[in-house]
């Protein structure tokens, strides 16, 4: 018995020593991005791919509080009008030059220039120049009122601090990108909170989910996006109907089809790791209670009329059958096209399909972010699901985990022996 | 070619031409109507063919129905998803289409649309129709409408009572082959919805709302023009085949292309042979009319050739007959003027002779008789009868002389010669012998020069100026006039002198005439004979006591039996 508890103990042994340095590990992706200059992620996997190569100045806690990154520290002046962020003296790019105010304030630059919502909100609050960098590791931000913080827009990734190379100083180093088919990325030793477990990742592009299931199933991939294992209900299916266009402007149809989207079959078939939902924000950011999924109303209401519905392209395509289904049981005729999910956030169409993840994961911001997308009319916008970001993992990978902000993080992520 | 030739040509064209401008049009129609036969039957065939393709689906699904209606449904595990139902089965009765609604009109489960679960069922078919429907199944992110063969049949699934409905889609792909064997484009057009279910690229896509009712005819699609046929498979529904147009224009173009080849080569035969055949029967009659020419022009020694045994010929002889008649007629007459002339000029000779051979008789006796009876007036008589014998020998000189200029006269030898100047210069020659007689000339400006032998054209004007010299003894006028006449230069010797009778008018040219009492008679026809051999002829208008004009018409261009 002794010495089967010892060989137990030896097997576990590696475990119970914690996260280890080395290995790589592969992750299979439905798509790969196009770049990883610093944006608003518009999926899951561009909030991977940015996460694993961008840092930005500071970073939202898992309590929806601002968290020191590149900036150590911050400290207000001119009451609350004026912020100073101090850069951390070991922030270094992945070029091994230092992080400087003047890239800070470059990088700010840039997002201000951006057309993100989290951008949109940070240029109305700061001055006019009000970015500025009065010596080499602090970072002046001079706001049009007094505030009780730095803006949190500042840790959308559009946000990320680069050089003027263009280096990132995020975890990991990318070393190799072929467009559409794989990214790889190697451990970076200076990154600000400390090199990375692994010493390297590969995001490999598998867009069939059944492949990507298999695959990891079969052990050819170490961890895949979009499927079950960790997951944070970071998004929030929603349907948006255009009140300024047929047959959307009558307040009557827009209730039926509010009524007549049954979101709890809805979840049940096709979002199985779903939940249905009422709020337009995601769970993480709305709170853990779900709301109870409205009673079933009778859905006798007819329409009449031909809709174009954009649909996001990380919606599943089921998803979007299914919703058409339901307009057109109604008695609309429905052109269901997909687009990009930026183009659908930007698009016209009398009705749109999409996955809401605040680009910033707070509150505040998110609530603003939604004002500008979805229209200030009764049932124009309707939440149907709180959908998770996932990630699959086969056994012997330890410390991948979901933020709130919908982001998967990896580089705590490491490999039992 | 002659006149004649050319009508028979025509005639001949005419009738060869219109038989095969007939026969051509009547050929290209027959061919069409056979091609459009053909093209009709060809369309109905693959309509034909189509139908019996979609029975046989129908038929086919009718029994799967009747299987999963039947046999699967009552099978079906209590525990079964209802939702994947509809693909298992579906899946096993190979229906592309299969759905099971119950009694509201939900759908239980779809195989196409699974989608639609739960939802009211809201496909549209065609009214008093239950075979074919138009059915959403799932496309992309959302849904496509096809036109299904879907039978249906009532079942019981699980105590209530549904209903199965499943069958295949007409889309695309089943069209193109159905195109593809049928050799033409075939398409369904959904005429409530104005619709068309036909393969993808088809022509009958681009047909917008076309009208289907005569059951055939003529469209322009893709810019280019097809042949069709539809036939009715349910109410607002239509099976149409079409067939590009340009088939049949390739054929008649070619068609036509041939008959235009052929007719060209008919019409050159036709006016070879027209051409031919009008010279064959045309000749007896150019060389009869040719005969005929040179009889009037007085040529009667080449004989007519008489060929053939036909009327053409029989004229010919009889024409040939006559001109032997009339050249042995001439030839009697010339031989009877010939004697006449010969006549004439010996009692003319005889006369001329005779006048002074008497007073040299006379003067020859005289001196005889004085030589015997007289000798001291011997020698004057000698030397009187001697001057009037020197007198009547210089006479007959004279006499000779004249005659042998008339049969000596010269050949013309042709040169440029100026009519004008053959006028002013002769007329110069007599004005010192004018005496009374005024001369004038009236000479036309800018008379190009014609062919002539100057010094006989001299010789001529100057034999008529003297004659009208001499005709006005006691004075007159006497006008040279030259101007251009038809292909010709005329010369009028105008005097006002006494004038001709119209017998002295008529035997005027005749040798040997004379109205003076010392003449020949040879002056006007020596100048005839010189206007003659330069192709030209004199007119002469004279009345008694009216004056007489001489016109010597010479030809302005050369003749060509100059003899140069």
């Amino acid at each position: 018995m002794l010495a089967l508890m010892l060989v137990a103990s030896a097997a576990r042994a590696p475990a119970a020593l914690g996260p280890l340095y080395g290995g790589t590990v592969t992750v299979a992706v439905p798509s790969l991005p196009a770049g990883t200059a610093p944006a608003r992620p518009a999926t899951a996997v561009e909030r991977l791919a940015l996460g694993l190569v961008h840092e930005t100045l500071v970073g939202i806690s898992p309590g929806g509080d601002l968290r020191p990154a590149l900036a150590r520290s911050w400290a207000a002046s001119a009451g609350g009008a004026e912020w100073t962020l101090s850069l951390d003296p070991r922030a270094r790019f992945h070029d091994d030059s230092p992080v400087t105010a003047a890239d800070a304030v470059r990088s700010i630059r840039r997002f201000l220039a951006a057309r993100t919502p989290a951008a949109e909100h940070f240029r109305q609050q700061l001055a006019n120049d009000g970015a500025l960098a009065p010596d080499a590791d602090h970072v002046l931000l001079r706001f049009r009122e007094p505030r009780p913080g730095p803006p949190v827009a500042l840790a959308s990734l559009a946000a990320a601090i680069t050089n003027g190379r263009g280096s990132g100083a995020g975890p990991f180093v990318p070393t190799l990108s072929i467009p559409g088919t794989r990214l790889a990325v190697t451990a970076f030793a200076s990154h600000i909170g400390g090199r990375p477990f692994l010493d390297g990742l590969a995001l490999v592009a598998i867009p069939d989910a059944d492949r990507r299931r298999a695959e990891l199933a079969a052990g050819h991939v170490d961890l895949a996006l979009g499927e079950p294992g960790i997951e944070a209900l970071a998004s929030t299916l929603v349907l948006v109907l255009d009140p300024s266009q047929p047959p959307f402007g009558r307040k009557a149809a827009r209730k039926a089809v509010a009524a007549a989207i049954d979101r709890a079959t809805l979840v049940e078939q096709y979002l199985p790791n779903s939940q249905p939902w009422t709020l337009l924000l995601p769970p993480t950011l709305a709170g853990r209670n779900a709301p109870a999924p409205p009673p079933r109303r009778s859905t006798d209401a007819t329409l009449t009329g031909d809709i174009t519905l954009a649909v996001a392209s990380d919606v599943p395509a089921t998803v979007s059958q299914r919703i058409v289904a339901h307009l057109d049981a109604l008695g609309l005729r429905v052109r269901a096209t997909p687009l990009e999910p930026a183009a659908v956030r930007a698009s016209h169409a009398a009705a749109r399909l999409l996955l809401f993840t605040p680009e910033v994961a707070e509150a505040s911001l998110a609530i603003a972010e939604l004002a500008a997308l979805v229209p200030r009319a009764p049932d124009a916008a309707l939440p149907l699901a709180a959908v998770p970001v996932s990630i699959g993992q086969r056994e012997g990978v330890q410390g991948a985990r979901a933020e709130r902000s919908g982001r998967v993080a990896l580089e705590d992520t490491w490999l039992e022996p | 070619m002659t006149s004649l030739r050319a009508r028979l040509l025509v005639a001949f064209l005419a009738v060869g031409l219109a038989p095969t401008a007939l026969l051509a049009v009547r050929v290209v129609e027959r061919v069409s109507h056979a091609f459009e036969d053909a093209v009709r039957t060809r369309l109905s065939g693959a309509l034909g063919a189509a139908k019996e393709r979609l029975a046989r689906l129908g038929s086919r699904a009718e029994q799967q129905v009747l299987a999963v209606a039947s046999v699967d449904l009552p099978a079906t595990l209590a525990g079964a998803d209802e939702r994947t139902l509809a693909e298992t089965l579906g899946s096993r009765r190979d229906l592309a289409a299969l759905e099971i609604v119950d009694a509201d009109g939900r759908v239980l489960s779809s195989r196409h649309w699974p989608a639609g679960f739960g939802l009211q069922e809201a496909d549209p078919g065609f009214p008093g129709d239950r075979l074919f429907r138009i059915e959403k199944l799932a496309a992309g992110y959302g849904a496509a409408e096809r036109l299904a063969l879907m039978p249906e049949r009532p079942a019981r699934f699980r105590g209530k009572r549904v209903l199965v409905r499943g069958g295949a889609f007409l889309d695309g792909e089943l069209l193109g082959e159905l195109s593809v064997g049928t050799q033409t484009s075939l398409g369904i057009y959904d005429a409530i919805r104005g619709a068309w279910h036909a393969p993808p690229g088809s022509p009958l896509a681009s047909w917008s709302k076309p009208a289907l009712g005569a059951g055939s005819g003529e469209a322009e699609l893709t810019e280019r023009p097809w042949r069709w046929a539809g036939s009715p498979l349910a109410p607002g529904l239509f099976m149409v085949a079409a067939v590009p147009s340009s088939d049949l224009d390739r054929v008649l173009l070619a068609l036509r292309h041939d008959t235009v080849v052929a007719g060209l080569l008919a019409l050159t035969a036709a006016v070879v042979a027209a051409l031919a055949l009008s010279g064959r029967l045309s000749r007896p009659i150019r060389d009869l009319a040719a005969g005929a020419r040179r009889v009037a022009q007085g040529d009667l020694e080449q004989p007519l050739v008489v060929a053939g045994a036909d009327e053409i010929a029989d004229l010919t002889q009889a024409f040939a007959a006559m001109t032997e008649d009339l050249r042995t007629s001439r030839e009697r007459l010339v031989q009877a003027e010939r004697v006449t002339a010969w006549r004439e000029m010996a009692r003319r000779l005889a006369h001329e002779l005779k006048n002074p051979i008497f007073p040299i008789q006379v003067s020859l006796d005289t001196l005889g008789r004085a030589l015997d009876r007289d000798p001291a007036h011997f020698g004057a008589l000698f030397r009187e009868s001697s001057e009037t014998i020197q007198q009547e020998l210089r006479s007959l000189r004279r006499i000779v002389d004249e005659f042998s200029d008339f049969a000596r006269m010269p050949r013309p030898t042709f040169a440029a010669v100026s009519l004008n100047s053959v006028a002013e210069q002769t007329l110069a020659l007599y004005r010192d012998r004018a005496g009374a007689v005024s001369l004038e000339t009236n000479l036309a400006t800018a008379l190009p020069t014609i062919p002539g032998d100057r010094d006989l054209l001299a010789r001529a004007v100057g034999n008529l100026v003297a004659n009208a010299l001499e005709a006005m003894p006691e004075g007159g006028l006497l006008r040279l006039t030259t101007r251009a006449a038809a292909d010709a230069q005329a010369l009028d010797i105008y005097d006002t002198g006494p004038g001709l009778s119209d017998d002295q008018r008529t035997r005027l040219f005749t040798p040997y005439f004379t109205t003076k009492a010392g003449g020949t008679g040879l002056g006007l026809a020596i100048v005839q004979g010189i206007v003659s051999d330069h192709g030209g002829r004199i007119e002469v208008t004279s009345s008694a006591g009216q004056g007489t004009t001489f016109t010597l018409l010479l030809p302005d261009k050369a003749l060509h039996r100059t003899n140069l």
